[in-house]
């Protein structure tokens, strides 16, 4: 782009004031978004009194960081590790588990029509308000009387279940799949199962996409259920299980092992994937965005 | 290869709209015949009962001998072309063509020879590897039918295929559609609004109005011979035109405004129905290319009022108004319905020296004049 024309697209977001403005007001966002992660960066490279002593947003004192990742690893006979891939296996089974449920229940309720589809409808809708701590306690009590409590299905069956996802995919699917297109199947000969698979499944991919990345962060970052719903150590994920090492450390019940600088790495550790995850997923959402099918 | 059959074929839609109402229509093996209707009319729905992708309320559909009814889309062996292509975006123009037969288990060799050869007859021979997203809209278009032929069907369903290219394309796509159509000698059940394609591209067309067939015939005689005011107006471009007017007591004249046209003998003897009206209203109509100049005809004149010339190369379009009721089908179209107080066309030679603005006299030719009953819009013929 020429620099006239660029100044010319520039022209159109205002006056050189209100842009300042704009960029002023984003990015002292940007900043009150950045600085705690940056703050855990640094406090993972410092030593366990470096980071109750140091000034948190500059570095100091030795380059531990890999002495930290280490020790998170080994500590315990590595039930870090044990955790994290916890934490790997509920995620992914959420994210795939609600990918596949939202895009068939999102595909049924924007193409098929069939009684109550309204009202089940609605119910989904009207489910998205529902805060999940209200649900605790009775998905407690079910999870107890189904005998899935300290049991890893008993956290990922609940994490499959997204009303958003369900609503995400049915708006998608009304958007990417026109309903000639599923004719067009059905003349050739397809099947409901075969035109899911072979024509549908391929056009909301980019949504299923969305769903599974909602959802893995969702089970992944979730604390609050694990804690409700396993009682063994083992069976943790990372979230708990930094919860549990950092109320040692605060009980003193560590000895003389730095375990807030462990906690923090283990932190930085857990959050590194995600963000893997996302970069990767975010490239193949926004390309789904402009991919429709073929019309006149 | 077989022939379609409907009988009393009834669409009632849940919140009880009539849809389709006893639509009675046989396509014959190999024949091509053209849906026609204003939108809304019940067209569509009547294809997409015959493909299976919408439920007969009442009626049967037979496809060759075999009664329909309750056999699903997937093994009725028809294929269809979609308004709007309806190619899978994401498979390749071969992947596309040959999907269908891939679904049939047909051997991957065969398919790949029949899609090859569907490719041939519409040239889409160095385009299989491409996606649709990377074809225009004529190509697309032949995809659509290559979808369509690669199966062998016993029939073709098209639903208005045509309707997404340009006017050129058009005409060019229209020949081609016939063409294969010809060559492969399927039934074949199209479906459009427009009334060019119909008559050029129809075996027989049948005209559709509110779910009822209106006339169904060859292009040829629904054109000369409409059963009502609605298929007259619907037919031909430009339309009909259709003014009020009254047949004298004796029937040997009716007035269209102020003005008279006499009716000789031979009219009234081929019309013998025409005395019922003796000395009450009709709807007279005569088409664009049946007024003339007047000079030098010796036929009974009308006076007009030029408002408009529209010179095409080969004709003039010469729009002009008489004071006279102008009358509309119904559903005409709504340009149709705004146009001003006896407005009408007439096509003349190119030479013809005419000018808005002028008054000109219209030479009729009487037998060649339609007469409808104004209440229920039939022809009166005999």
């Amino acid at each position: 782009m020429s620099a006239l024309a660029d100044n010319r697209q520039w022209r159109l977001y205002g006056s050189r004031r209100t842009r300042l403005i704009v960029t002023s007001v984003c990015g002292l966002v940007a900043v009150y978004i950045l600085m705690p992660i940056y703050w855990m960066v640094l406090a993972a490279t410092k030593t366990d009194s470096n980071v109750v002593n140091s000034f948190g947003f500059a570095p100091s004192g030795p380059f531990e960081l890999f002495r930290n990742v280490s020790h998170v690893f080994t500590y315990q006979q590595g039930i870090y590790g044990h955790w994290l891939i916890n934490t790997v296996i509920y995620s992914a089974a959420a994210g795939v588990g609600s990918a596949v449920l939202c895009s068939v229940g999102g595909y049924a309720f924007a193409h098929y029509q069939f009684r109550g589809r309204g009202a089940l409808f609605g119910a989904v809708v009207a489910s998205v308000m529902v805060p999940a701590t209200v649900l605790a306690i009775p998905l407690y009590l079910m999870m107890s009387h189904v005998n899935l409590l300290d049991n890893p299905w008993g956290f990922i069956l609940p994490s499959v279940v997204s009303p958003v996802g369900i609503y995400l995919m049915k708006v998608y699917c009304e958007s990417a799949v026109p309903p000639a297109l599923l004719d067009a199947a059905r003349v050739d000969g397809a099947g409901e199962i075969r035109i899911f698979v072979s024509v549908v499944a391929r056009l909301i991919s980019p949504g299923a996409a969305t769903v599974f990345l909602f959802s893995v962060v969702g089970a992944w970052n979730n604390y609050f259920l694990p804690l409700l719903l396993f009682s063994t150590n083992s069976r943790m994920p990372a979230t708990v299980g930094l919860g549990i090492l950092q109320y040692e450390a605060s009980q003193g019940n560590t000895g003389s092992e730095s375990v807030y600088s462990m906690v923090i790495a283990g932190s930085l550790v857990l959050t590194v994937p995600l963000v893997v995850v996302f970069l990767l997923l975010q490239r193949y959402w926004r390309s789904g965005l402009t991919m429709g099918a073929v019309t006149g | 290869m077989a022939s379609i059959t409907l009988t009393g074929l009834t669409k009632v839609y849940r919140d009880g709209f009539e849809a389709v109402a006893g639509v009675e229509l046989e396509i014959g093996d190999g024949e091509f015949m053209v849906l026609v209707g204003p939108s809304g009319c019940g067209k569509t729905t009547v294809l997409r009962m015959v493909a299976g992708l919408e439920d007969i309320t009442d009626g049967t559909l037979k496809i060759g001998d075999d009664t329909v009814n309750d056999v699903g889309p997937n093994d009725r062996n028809v294929a269809m072309v979609f308004q709007n292509y309806a190619l899978y975006p994401h498979m390749s123009v071969a992947a596309n063509i040959g999907f269908g037969l891939k679904l049939r288990s047909v051997p991957r060799d065969d398919v790949t020879r029949r899609v090859e050869e569907a490719a041939r007859i519409l040239g889409l021979t160095d385009l299989l590897q491409r996606k649709p997203g990377q074809l225009s809209g004529g190509q697309r278009q032949r995809v659509a039918m290559g979808r369509a032929i690669v199966r062998d069907p016993d029939a073709f369903l098209m639903d208005e295929p045509l309707s997404n290219l340009d006017a050129k394309l058009r005409v060019q796509m229209r020949a081609e559609v016939s063409h294969v159509q010809r060559r492969l000698n399927t039934a074949t059940l199209y479906v459009t609004h427009d009334q060019v394609e119909a008559m050029t591209m129809g075996d027989r067309l049948a005209i559709m109005r509110e779910g009822r067939i209106q006339q169904c015939g060859t292009p040829q005689t629904v054109y000369d011979r409409p059963v009502n005011l609605f298929v007259a107006s619907f037919i031909g471009s430009p339309s009909m035109n259709l003014y009020e007017a009254i047949l004298s007591d004796d029937a040997s004249s009716v007035a269209i405004g102020s003005q008279s046209i006499p009716l000789p003998d031979s009219v009234r003897q081929a019309r013998p129905k025409l005395r019922e009206f003796a000395g009450r209203k009709l709807v007279a109509g005569f088409r664009p290319e049946h007024l003339h100049p007047a000079a030098g005809h010796g036929l009974p004149t009308i006076d007009a009022y030029v408002d408009l010339v529209e010179a095409l190369g080969y004709e003039l379009l010469v729009h002009f108004s008489i004071d006279a009721n102008k009358v509309t089908a119904e559903d005409a179209q709504a340009e149709e319905r705004m146009a001003a107080r006896g407005a009408g066309v007439a096509r003349f030679d190119p030479s013809t020296a005419v000018t808005p603005g002028e008054r000109v006299r219209l030479a009729v030719d009487a037998a060649r004049m339609y007469f409808f009953d104004p209440v229920s819009g039939a022809t009166i013929w005999d």
